[in-house]
């Protein structure tokens, strides 16, 4: 079974560092992720098995089985999406509610 | 390990 991820068009997102800040609209909440989960996050289009996601952005660069890496981003898409900032399905997910490719995630780099 | 915080 694949799964796929794709961030919430209802959210914004911008760069700190290594580590992405993302600001839920809902329920003013301020979601900080570390490096690992940051390249997660950003690899997240919709359309890109996690699975496939977690071998070339994970796997290639750091020291882990790809096992336990799975599992960990596995867990990772589950515990985002039930904070509702990030949606997984069985099925690409092209059409988002606002707008396509997740436009309204702007992601801005420190000075 | 991928991980996140949060606040409120």
């Amino acid at each position: 079974m694949k799964l796929y991820v794709a961030r919430s068009p209802r959210i914004a997102a911008r760069m700190l560092g290594e580590e992405m800040l993302v600001m839920s609209g809902q329920g003013s909440t301020l979601f900080t992720l570390n490096p690992t989960a940051t390249i997660l996050w950003k690899a997240a289009d919709g359309t890109t098995p996690l699975a496939e996601i977690v071998e070339r952005r994970i796997c290639s660069e750091f020291e882990v089985k790809s096992e336990e890496a799975q599992r960990d981003a596995e867990s990772l898409a589950q515990d985002l999406a039930k904070h509702g900032i990030l949606l997984i399905s069985e099925q690409p997910i092209s059409e988002q509610p606002i707008a396509k490719t997740g436009a309204p995630v702007q992601e801005q780099q420190q000075p | 390990k991928p991980r996140f915080r949060y606040e409120q």
